[in-house]
């Protein structure tokens, strides 16, 4: 049995990825709760009988999503997850059932339940519940995800260390705030020209008392052998471990990498991407608005000049240090491990 | 914020579809359908309503209501509420007002805009920034969104003059007429601070109090904003309504695609990304390459090259060593082999044949462009065949089928020379040539000086349009008044009302009057006795109306005036012109001292020596005058 996508439901994704297209709903973490809700609906109101009707919904809309969005890389690791979870939740619920029907496992019976376990296709009884539970205890999960990372603040900064950091992250933001609890050390900011968000994060750190600096781009080299620790935020995380972050990461990672300088990288889970970087052309890059460069009221210039401003930089794995999410600190030779924990290899092509 | 807004019913905004001009004729009759880099013009507008805080849409339409609506049918993706009002009889934005006023559906401040208007403004702290303006202030009725553009585009057509004080509030708009900017004098007195600007693009974008439509309504000439700044600016005391300016920062972007000029510009804004995020690799399935080309999708072969500033519609197929430069091609179109298109925009299903050349144009959907054809700077109505080898030169062709009007010179079968009307014929063709050299002056910097120039022709052209056509208007019913012996209270009315109509000052309507007095029938006349009697017969009959006009000294200036510049374009009234001074210094019409002031300011020596021996003779009479007094 094929399902369809109920009209009313079709509409409110529709939307949803239109607000996200134009930015109407920015910042990756509430993007990814935006699909765990939107997917929860999904499990809630749509009709599906067996996972396997389930799944096969899923991978519509996710295809859908991801063709999209295809910058948007948590609304695509939010659906990898949740498949994931369906896939889990069938398969305890599956093995719970196998035993209470037959609790004396043979080699024959073990092979044929995991052919049919493969195919999701047999109705268990109280799937809908057991996934939706997961689901909410993910979402609790993503919820935490901040806090679960600054709570490791302590660990890594220390009394009168300098840390150098670029752009507005607000996962970093909180980081430094909940160190500086504890702690007294000096931040220096990149402003991140042309889109300047490191202004509004230098404002914002000196608001809560903590001693900042806010520096040019350029002056970035000069001053990196008097860092102590250099603490990012990012976009994505790269199945290889490398980063998609704001325009500027870069510099600041080789930099850091000449003076060896660790980098610390800030993630929650939601953010690690099962892509590897192919292209700088094709979906990798955002390019905003010539205006932050060249402005229009230039006049003349405007029009025979062509302007490229794109928003993020590639970072390889190699000049990152560590990474810090909300399930701990791990080096970025590692990231294929939580890949492979967290997404189903079947769910890799949606 | 946002909470505050929604609490009061949601922010509203009134769509108006028709720009009530026939600008993009014949490529599209419906502006708001328009395709512009292959996405709707309206669509545009309800991409950027539904990212900036809007929470319903009023779309007040009044023709191609059903494709208007046919095309909303599938904008699920939507999240604001798009409500379709209709009105057959609407013929300007002040019509629109007007019956937006008699179905009161406004509850709210709301933003005014045509579906030509694309941007990518968040309204929701510009509305705040209207409210706590309000707050203050409560008469004000709009706050007038302008961009700034710099002072050297002429395609954008800053040609406006805007006065600010420190709060913002327009205090003077006028339309500037030539390179000298006029102030009144209270401008600059009145006020603190002003700032006077001219590098401004008036897009047509205006948050209104629910004020405003009843303002409309109350004053029936109002028909376009402009109209209604500068009816508000005039009548401040009166009706009691302030109006404010905004001047919009940063990376937000408004513009009005007006006319095919316009067009070109805000296609090549939006393909170099100005308005980001509403981007064609956002709004539709585009990737972004390098040199700014946008690729969907399409099939290339072997050889193609692509220049900068292109972007090739979905399902479109180009042959081999297709070579595309600064254009746009739309969706499902088949381009044939060793086809070259440079700076063209090409709509939906269009098929163009090989060998062909397409520059500087537009080719409306569904046409087929046979085999070696070269089309240059000519807009192409939809759904028209050109025939193999056919070469087109400035010119909008239409096809039978889509237009109602008759006599329109045939071009080949089936396919017609296009006249947007009658007396405008001109002025189309104009249009085409215009927007091959504002090409040449976008990218070419070797004809820039050249291009200016037209500019400034175009510039003294339009100065005194207004003028011009008054005193048209005055010297017919002169001479209409004149040969049938109309009587001259019903003359002087008629002058008077054309003077409403034009909205001409004072001085100009007493220039022009004397003007078209003596301008009539004057190549008539032969000798100069001939010329005298018919030129008393002539000041003898309108002698009630230059009593009428020329009262005070500033107005016999003006009237000496006139008298010096018909002089001085038709040589033969000097023999008569010191009869004429004479004849209106005895009807006391002229005073002395303002001949001889004039006299002294003079400037051209013939005209200084004919008057000459009248002036010695009314110094004279002056001293003799001066004794007997004594």
């Amino acid at each position: 049995m094929v399902s369809e996508i109920s009209e009313s439901f079709s509409k409110t994704f529709k939307q949803l990825i239109r607000d996200i297209k134009m930015q109407k709903l920015d910042g990756s973490y509430n993007v990814a709760v935006a699909v765990v809700n939107l997917f929860r609906d999904l499990v809630l109101h749509e009709k599906w009988n067996t996972a396997k009707d389930l799944i096969f919904l899923m991978k519509t809309c996710g295809k859908l999503l991801a063709k999209e969005l295809p910058l948007q890389t948590s609304a695509e690791n939010m659906i990898r997850r949740m498949l994931k979870i369906v896939r889990d939740e069938y398969t305890t619920a599956c093995n719970e059932q196998q035993e209470e029907l037959d609790i004396q496992e043979s080699l024959h019976k073990i092979v044929t339940s995991e052919e049919e376990i493969d195919d999701y296709s047999k109705t268990v009884a109280e799937l809908k519940e057991s996934i939706l539970d997961h689901i909410n205890e993910f979402h609790m999960e993503l919820e935490t995800s901040i806090e679960n990372i600054t709570k490791e603040a302590i660990k890594h900064i220390h009394t009168s260390e300098i840390i150098l950091t670029i752009g507005k992250s607000a996962i970093v933001e909180s980081f430094l705030k909940e160190a500086a609890r504890y702690r007294k050390f000096d931040v220096i900011v990149c402003e991140c020209s042309p889109l300047k968000y490191g202004q509004d994060m230098a404002i914002s750190l000196s608001n809560s008392k903590i001693s900042t600096t806010l520096i040019a781009d350029s002056s970035m080299f000069g001053i990196m052998g008097r860092v102590n620790k250099v603490i990012i935020g990012t976009h994505t995380v790269m199945a290889n471990g490398g980063l998609r972050a704001i325009s500027g990461t870069h510099a600041v990672a080789l930099a850091a990498k000449y003076y060896s300088v660790p980098v610390i990288v800030l993630a929650g889970l939601y953010k690690l991407s099962s892509q590897y970087l192919h292209s700088h052309e094709d979906n990798f890059n955002q390019f905003t608005s010539p205006e932050s460069v060249l402005s229009y009221s230039e006049g003349v210039l405007t029009s025979s000049v062509h302007v490229y401003n794109p928003m993020f930089d590639y970072v390889p794995p190699e000049l990152v240090t560590l990474f810090i999410s909300n399930a701990g600190g791990h080096a970025p030779s590692y990231v294929y491990r939580l890949l492979s924990e967290m997404y189903h290899q079947d769910d890799n092509d949606l | 914020m946002k909470a505050n807004l929604e609490k009061e019913g949601g922010l509203q905004a009134v769509i108006v579809a028709d720009t009530f001009n026939r600008n993009f004729e014949p490529a599209s009759s419906c502006c708001s359908l328009l395709p512009l880099v292959n996405v709707k013009l309206l669509d545009y507008t309800l991409e950027w309503l539904n990212m900036s805080g809007v929470d319903e849409v009023i779309l007040f339409c009044s023709s191609h209501v059903n494709e208007i609506k046919l095309h909303l049918k599938d904008k699920v993706y939507l999240s604001i509420d798009v409500k379709v009002l209709v009105s057959e009889n609407c013929y300007s934005l002040g019509d629109v007002m007007r019956s937006l006023d008699g179905y009161a559906v406004i509850r709210n401040t709301f933003i005014l805009l045509s579906a030509d208007v694309i941007g990518n403004v968040n309204f929701v702290p510009l509305v705040e920034k209207f409210k706590s303006i309000q707050s203050v202030d409560k008469e004000i009725s709009m706050m007038v969104l302008f961009k700034e553009v710099g002072n050297q585009r002429p395609e954008l057509h800053n040609d406006f003059i805007v006065a600010h004080n420190s709060k913002n509030r327009i205090i003077h708009y006028q339309v500037q007429k030539s390179k000298n900017i006029e102030l009144p004098m209270e401008v600059l007195l009145e006020q603190e601070f002003v700032d006077i600007r001219n590098n401004l693009l008036n897009p047509g974008l205006a948050i209104c109090s629910v004020a405003v439509p009843p303002l409309f309504s109350e004053n029936f000439d109002f028909q376009t904003i402009s109209d209604f700044i500068r009816g508000l600016l005039m009548n401040e005391e009166i009706l009691k309504c302030t109006v404010y300016g905004e001047i919009l920062k940063g990376n937000q972007y408004v513009a009005r695609v007006r006319d095919w000029p316009m067009y070109q510009v805000i296609s090549q804004d939006i393909i170099r990304r100005w308005l980001y995020p509403i981007v064609p690799d956002l709004l539709d399935k585009y990737s972004y390459k390098k040199n700014s080309t946008y690729v969907n999708n399409a099939t290339f072969s072997k050889g193609f090259k692509l220049g900068v500033d292109v972007v090739v519609g979905a399902k479109t197929k180009l042959g081999k060593n297709v070579r595309i430069d600064r254009s746009v091609i739309g969706n499902n179109c088949t381009i044939g082999e060793n086809v070259v298109v440079e700076n063209s925009y090409i709509f939906d299903n269009v098929k163009i044949e090989e060998n062909c050349a397409v520059r500087n144009s537009v080719i409306s959907h569904t046409c087929v462009v046979k085999r070696n054809s070269i089309i240059d700077s000519c807009v192409i109505g939809p759904c028209i065949t050109l025939n193999a080898e056919s070469k087109v030169n400035k010119k909008s062709l239409v096809s039978k089928k889509l237009t109602h009007k008759e006599n329109l010179a045939p071009f080949s079968d089936n396919c017609y020379v296009y006249a947007n009307s009658d007396s405008e014929d001109e002025e189309s063709s104009a249009l085409v040539t215009d927007w091959a050299a504002r090409t040449n002056f976008v990218y070419d910097d070797s004809t820039s000086d050249s291009d200016t120039e037209t500019v400034s022709v175009d510039e003294a052209l339009v100065e005194d349009d207004d003028v011009n056509i008054f005193y048209n208007e005055v010297e017919d019913s002169l001479s209409r008044g004149f040969s049938e012996k109309l009587q001259c209270e019903n003359l002087v009315l008629e002058v008077n009302s054309s003077r409403y109509v034009y909205n001409v000052t004072v001085s100009e309507v007493n220039f022009n009057v004397i003007r078209a007095i003596l301008n009539i029938n004057l190549s008539d006349a032969g000798n100069a006795k001939q010329m005298w009697q018919h030129m008393e017969s002539k000041l003898k009959y309108f002698l009630p109306i230059i009593r009428n006009y020329i009262k005070d000294s500033r107005a016999q200036r003006d009237c000496l005036a006139a008298l010096e510049d018909v002089t001085a374009s038709y040589g033969q009234l000097k023999m008569v012109l010191v009869k004429i001074i004479n004849y209106m210094y005895d009807k006391d019409v002229l005073a002395e001292e303002a001949i001889v002031a004039w006299y002294n300011e003079l400037s051209n020596e013939e005209i200084k020596t004919c008057l000459l021996s009248f002036i010695q003779w009314l110094n004279e009479a002056e001293e003799e005058s001066d004794e007997e007094s004594d």
